[in-house]
């Protein structure tokens, strides 16, 4: 079991996942959180959304992703170093929907916007936006509901991007059966155990992320950042693009 | 016995120590062989893409830090040394030994206390908004870089010269000061025509180790996002998914770090000169007056407050307003894990050290000599170098990079062992030299076995080595985190590895624990030997 997507998809690329087939996991995983083969699967889900001051920004002049390459986000915006492997898969995700040139172009406008040098975290990116320092920032969702638990009060709004488009990019913790398992039934009930409602609830909150079984309930605190559309591309594309999207990375000087 | 057999004997007993003392050294030369065989099958399109876009940067950010940590930490470092080994004032017995409390410190844990204080939404400029209604100072703002980097990296590595140039002042004869205010030469050109010159070997030797160390630093530069050589291997291998291309870069640092080490060498050889004072009659040290030992007190208190009290205090109030990180038992089994991993190593990098010893004394040659140098090369190869070089190796070896858990350790405490042994083997070898071969001999012909000469003379007189051998090793193992992060089987943990996890994400809160732990692992030794230093 890993986090993201580039991870799962490396691992499958270097042969460790035995074939799974599972009518059960077919039928509590929506297909784009799923391998092709279902070498692994998607357990549960988070978005990587844009935050924003609300002391400084209006939601109205949020848009998605690209439009934070916009001349108006200029010294406004706050991101994540480019080693951190959710910033790769959200632009394989870009390569992905938008071609190589259009990605460029955004992540060229997102260096020109920066408000100060990327941060090691996400959670540093948050705190920035809560203390003024800048006014957008791109993270993960649960590190959200993780700094709100510490601190109800953070001058912070979660905004949902590219609604009228593509949805937002969601990535997934999954797993799949190691072929040197020594027990690869036992490991693939789990897989379908971890996959049911009850496991889904539970793991979705314990970790605040979204449970990848539609029919699963989310957490209140999570459920209160409001519903979205996601991006169906299927994520395993993002794997495909993961090493391009890196070498775009370098390229802009994105660090 | 006939004349034959003694030669055979000879001849295999050489062979025996040779091998002995080739075995840290083949331990550190193999895996750095695979490594070059790994960088043959480069893919010469990914290393056009480094080559264009990182290496540059990197290469200027490497060389920026070693100049930027090196300046002010010799500055700090002698200025202590000098302070301490020249005047005497109320409490200078205390900082002594107190000032070497930094290195219990890991640097990466430094860092991160840093950032939290510095940085926009850090403590100091958080309070000075809130309180006083001040805008942002732009240095604050610009505290992640490569500039508020020198500030935790020196505040960790000073000691390292503070303890060598310290030695070298006191064992400067009282002779050549002597001579020198006879010739009319004042306190200060004392210290910059003579005092200095004379210690040119040591701080040529300290300057090493602050040089070494930061060269091979991963959690500091990742915790400020400053790219530098051991982060781009660690980019190479995992963002653009090529052993091959890290491999190349990993033989890029080692030469990079040799360079640096040799031209350190050529300062220490000029400045090498037989002293028959040495050591004898020492400087005595000159009582300071009210004024001036206050001054003393205050100055070396704010460095200790900075470099070790308020970091600590930090830690320990984290981990006070959240004590649930102390209960639990994962942490228990990450202290465990750290602590025989360490204990292994340590005993492991002695039992290296005392082979090494064994085969000086009692084999001879060119070939023992150069192991013998090889084999203290490990410490200068920065861990991620010999991480990447153990998996090459085992990809080569078994033809894939998934091994056992127990092939993972092993290579792990092997990695370890080399590139700590030299810490072990320096305190034995001077230990050792004060052992005549007249005492050795002696007891030899007046009929004692070589068993007992060995437990009856040489252990009391390296006992007190072994120790410091042994404490330096233990902390630096419990301390290390790039090599242990790369090469760690799935699932294992040290508490090193887990701050890392922590600090990656700017959980510093939840980072506190663990460091805890580490720092107070290591201030221990540190206090039980403060008297032999």
């Amino acid at each position: 079991m890993t986090v993201d997507v580039g991870n799962l998809w490396l691992a499958g690329e270097a042969k460790l996942f035995a074939p799974t087939k599972s009518a059960i996991l077919e039928k509590n995983i929506p297909a784009p959180y799923r391998a092709p083969g279902n070498e692994w699967v998607g357990l549960s889900m988070r978005a990587r959304t844009i935050f924003y001051n609300p002391s400084k920004v209006k939601e109205a002049d949020l848009k998605g992703y690209a439009d934070l390459a916009t001349e108006k986000w200029k010294k406004r915006l706050c991101l994540r170093t480019s080693n951190n492997v959710y910033n790769q898969s959200l632009v394989a995700s870009f390569l992905e929907n938008l071609g190589a040139k259009k990605s460029e172009e955004v992540l060229k406008g997102w260096m020109a916007n920066l408000a100060t040098d990327v941060f090691s975290s996400d959670t540093l990116v948050l705190e920035a936006i809560d203390a003024g320092q800048c006014d957008v920032g791109i993270s993960n969702t649960y590190y959200f509901a993780r700094l709100l638990k510490k601190n109800p009060n953070a001058n912070i709004r979660v905004f949902w991007p590219d609604q009228d488009g593509r949805g937002t990019h969601v990535n997934v913790m999954g797993g799949g059966v190691l072929k040197s398992s020594k027990n690869k039934e036992l490991a693939q009930e789990f897989l379908e155990w971890a996959s049911g409602p009850t496991a889904q609830k539970l793991f979705a909150s314990l970790s605040f992320e979204y449970p990848v079984n539609p029919n699963a309930e989310v957490d209140p605190l999570v459920a209160s950042f409001g519903k979205f559309k996601a991006d169906a591309m299927p994520l395993y594309k993002a794997g495909l693009h993961q090493q391009s999207a890196v070498k775009l990375m370098d390229r802009v000087g994105y660090k | 016995m006939s004349a034959i057999s003694d030669d055979l004997a000879q001849l295999v007993r050489r062979r025996f120590f040779l091998f002995l003392a080739m075995l840290p050294g083949g331990m550190l030369v193999i895996p750095l062989g695979f490594l070059v065989l790994k960088a043959g099958a480069l893919s010469t399109e990914l290393l056009g893409h480094v080559g264009r876009t990182l290496l540059v940067e990197s290469l200027i950010n490497t060389f920026l830090l070693l100049g930027g940590v090196l300046a002010p930490c010799l500055a700090i470092g002698v200025g202590c040394a000098w302070l301490l080994a020249r005047f005497s004032f109320p409490f200078s017995r205390f900082w002594r030994w107190a000032l070497l409390l930094p290195l219990a410190m890991p640097a990466y844990v430094v860092s991160f206390v840093w950032i939290s204080w510095m940085d926009y939404s850090g403590l100091v400029p958080s309070f000075l908004r809130d309180s006083w209604g001040m805008t942002t100072p732009a240095l604050f703002s610009g505290f992640r870089s490569l500039g508020g980097l020198l500030v935790p990296l020196c505040l960790s590595f000073f000691p390292y010269i503070y303890l060598l140039v310290l030695e070298g002042f006191e064992s400067q004869s009282r002779a050549y000061s002597e001579v020198a205010s006879s010739l009319g030469l004042g306190r200060g050109a004392r210290l910059w025509k003579l005092q200095l010159p004379l210690l040119l070997p040591w701080l040529a030797s300290g300057a090493l180790l602050v040089g070494m160390e930061t060269l091979a630093d991963f959690g500091s530069v990742s915790v400020f996002n400053v790219q530098v050589f051991t982060t781009l291997v660690y980019r190479s291998w995992f963002a653009l998914q090529s052993i091959e291309t890290a491999s190349f870069f990993a033989i890029v640092h080692v030469l990079l770090v040799a360079l640096f080490a040799f031209g350190l060498s050529r300062l220490r050889g000029r400045g090498r000169f037989s002293d028959s004072y040495a050591g004898r009659n020492s400087v005595p040290k000159k009582p300071l007056k009210t004024l001036a030992a206050l001054s003393a007190n205050l100055v070396l208190t704010f460095l200790w407050l900075i470099s070790f009290a308020l970091p600590a205090l930090q830690l320990m109030w984290w981990t006070s307003t959240d004590p649930s990180g102390l209960w639990d038992a994962r942490l228990v089994e990450r202290i465990l894990n750290s602590m025989w991993i360490a204990l292994a190593v340590a005993l492991i990098a002695l039992f290296l050290s005392a082979m090494m010893l064994l085969a000086k004394r009692f084999g001879r040659g060119r070939s023992l000599a150069a192991a013998r140098k090889i084999s203290q090369l490990g410490y200068g190869i920065p861990g991620t170098v010999v991480a990447v070089a153990w998996m090459a190796s085992l990809s080569f070896v078994l033809g894939s990079m998934q091994t056992s858990t127990w092939i993972a350790l092993g290579a792990l405490i092997a990695g370890l062992s080399t590139r700590f042994m030299a810490l072990a083997l320096r305190p034995l070898e001077s230990a050792s030299e004060r052992i005549s071969k007249s005492v050795e001999e002696s007891s030899l012909s007046s009929g004692v076995s070589a068993g007992r000469t060995l437990v009856r003379i040489h252990w009391p007189l390296l006992r007190n080595a072994f120790g410091v051998g042994f404490v330096f090793v233990f902390i630096d193992t419990l301390k290390e985190m790039p090599m242990t992060l790369l090469m760690r089987p799935y699932g294992w943990d040290t508490l090193a590895v887990r701050v890392h996890q922590y600090t990656s994400d700017g959980l510093w809160k939840e980072a506190a624990p663990a460091s805890l732990v580490i720092v107070a692992a290591s201030v221990l030794p540190i206090f039980l030997m403060r008297r032999r230093l």
